[in-house]
């Protein structure tokens, strides 16, 4: 009897400690990443498509060198971990708070939307009307070695690409333009416009991009908006409402399912 | 003794992730404080260099950039004047192209757009800022119609002190390089290196200043802030009378009282070839 309590004893330990290595050697993985951070992301939106997940910058180093945009990103987070948090951070805000005293956004956090060729992964609607943004759209394009977008134009908005990072080349009128860090390229309204990485580029680029007016018509053709079908929408009829498919995308804590609807405040 | 150590190690996978050690540059005792243009030797230059620049030297919208050796020497690797030399290093490196806005006219980027930088264009003062630590750089008087886009730079001590604009403005502005603290709507908070900007949406207060002006944060480089903003400020640019009424008698002839005309600064002084004198006036195309 003595002897059988003392196996399962013995059992029960093995199976916990094999249970807790293996918990551990997951963990070593996850241990890899540095971001979201739930001291600085509200945990309900930890799994927010919005937020990234980022690994360290030692890690990427090892994975990707210095000048790969994943690098990079991992940086940035490094050295916001370093700095006091803040409650108007993008991660701490709501649609509401956004559009009444603004935020403290970043280029790395926001919907993340297939556009022009590229993954959602790669290209990143950060302010535009969702977060709040009615005059200008804010998003990011983060090209590896090799990557491009397809050649498009705005009918009715003006445009800015900022090369934030890196170096590449961008598409404009009727040529392709060789562009650093530090560059700043005008589109006007309607003119085609392109960005790639060439594949010997000795760095990846990372755009932030400027549009103005919002583009609502991206949004359709990217099925960010949708008309309302809804039961209320019929009973009230509505037949051409819009109404934001998918508010969580955006990892802001809370969003409204239309732009000016008073019920959604 | 096992269940121990995996005990150590789970807790240190929680934990790690609060403590990740940070690779910031380390802090240059050369580092110069507030001095924003500096005596150079004209042997030192590296821009504006004539292959790349149609724009006369002699204009304010084309910065005088010493070379990168130079400046890490005078002003350490964290000064904001080191960035612009190895921006303009950059550039060297690159083809050159017709469409960099040191070879364009007004007309061409209405029509085909251009390639700016951060460094180049129309010089002002405003919320505080020393000289020479402002520009216009895509803003109307460029071609650009709906959105403005200005640039501050700063070393130590630095502030575009809390400010809002027009009633229909809304902006961004982004610490593009370096580090620093951020002011929206009631408060300073600290806006980290790589990939910070802040949003303030019409008429809501907002500012930029160096790092170390608070204790949110300590100063260890300075910064560069890009601002975008639509639709464009036109207070700004009359402030700056970049932008002024036509009292010309041309304008009196015809009986303009109110007319706006860009001030038309000859040499480039809005960074580009020549200048318009009116956004909108057919006979000036």
């Amino acid at each position: 009897m003595r002897s059988n309590k003392s196996n399962t004893i013995f059992v029960m330990f093995l199976l916990a400690t094999l249970a807790v290595v293996g918990a551990s050697s997951v963990s070593a993985e996850d241990s890899d990443y540095i971001w979201p951070n739930p001291a600085f992301v509200t945990n309900a939106h930890m799994n927010s498509p919005g937020i990234p997940k980022v690994e360290s910058v030692k890690v990427c180093m090892k994975k990707y060198g210095p000048n790969d945009w994943r690098t990079w990103r991992a940086q940035y987070f490094e050295n916001r971990l370093a700095l006091p948090d803040d409650p108007y951070r993008y991660e701490h805000t709501s649609f509401h708070d956004a559009f009444d005293r603004g935020m403290l956004c970043n280029i790395w956090t926001g919907t993340p939307v297939p556009m022009w060729g590229m993954d959602g992964e790669s290209h990143r609607l950060i302010l535009y009307p969702l977060t709040g943004s009615e005059m200008q759209q804010f998003s990011s394009a983060a090209l590896h070695k090799g990557e491009s977008c397809e050649i498009h134009s705005h009918y009715a908005g003006e445009e800015i690409l900022a090369v934030w990072h890196g170096q590449g080349e961008v598409y404009l009128y009727d040529s392709w333009i060789p562009v650093t860090a530090g560059d700043l390229v005008y589109v006007p309204e309607g003119c085609p416009v392109a960005w790639r990485v060439p594949e010997d580029s000795e760095k990846d680029m990372v755009l932030f991009i400027i549009t103005a007016p919002c583009p609502m018509s991206e949004y359709v053709k990217g099925g960010l908006i949708e008309p309302d079908k809804s039961e209320n929408a019929q009973k009230a009829g509505w037949e051409l409402v819009w109404k934001w498919k998918n508010p969580s995308l955006t990892g802001l804590i809370g969003n409204p399912d239309y732009l000016r609807y008073p019920g959604q405040r | 003794m096992c269940g121990v150590l995996a005990a150590i190690v789970c807790a240190s996978v929680v934990i790690l992730p609060n403590v990740v050690p940070l690779s910031y540059a380390a802090e240059d005792e050369t580092q110069t404080k507030g001095q924003l243009q500096s005596e150079y030797d004209p042997a030192d230059l590296i821009w504006p260099v004539k292959e790349r620049c149609d724009i006369p030297f002699e204009s304010t919208a084309i910065p005088k950039v010493e070379s990168k050796a130079v400046c890490m020497k005078k002003y350490g690797p964290n000064d904001f004047r080191t960035w612009q030399a190895d921006y303009f290093e950059r550039r060297l490196k690159l083809p050159d192209h017709p469409y960099r806005s040191e070879h364009s006219t007004f007309e061409q980027v209405k029509k085909r757009g251009a390639v700016f930088n951060v460094w180049t264009g129309a010089e002002g003062q405003l919320y505080g800022m020393p000289p020479h630590s402002f520009r216009c750089l895509i803003w109307p008087g460029v071609g650009m119609e709906r959105i403005g886009e200005q640039c501050g730079y700063g070393n130590e001590n630095i502030i575009a002190a809390e400010h809002c604009h027009s009633p229909a403005t809304n902006e961004v502005i982004t610490m593009f390089r370096g580090e620093g603290e951020g002011y929206i709507a009631d408060h300073w908070f600290a806006m980290a290196e790589g990939g910070d900007f802040l949003y303030a949406p019409r008429m809501v207060v907002h500012g930029m200043r160096s790092a170390g002006m608070s204790p949110l944060t300590k100063y260890r480089k300075g910064w560069v802030g890009t601002g975008f903003a639509a639709p464009a400020q036109w207070e700004l640019y009359t402030k700056f009378k970049q932008v002024v009424v036509d009292d010309s008698p041309e304008a009196q002839a015809k009986g303009w009282k109110g007319v706006y005309t860009f001030k038309g600064w000859e040499n480039g002084g809005y960074g580009l070839l020549g200048s318009p004198y009116y956004l909108n006036v057919p006979s000036n195309k």
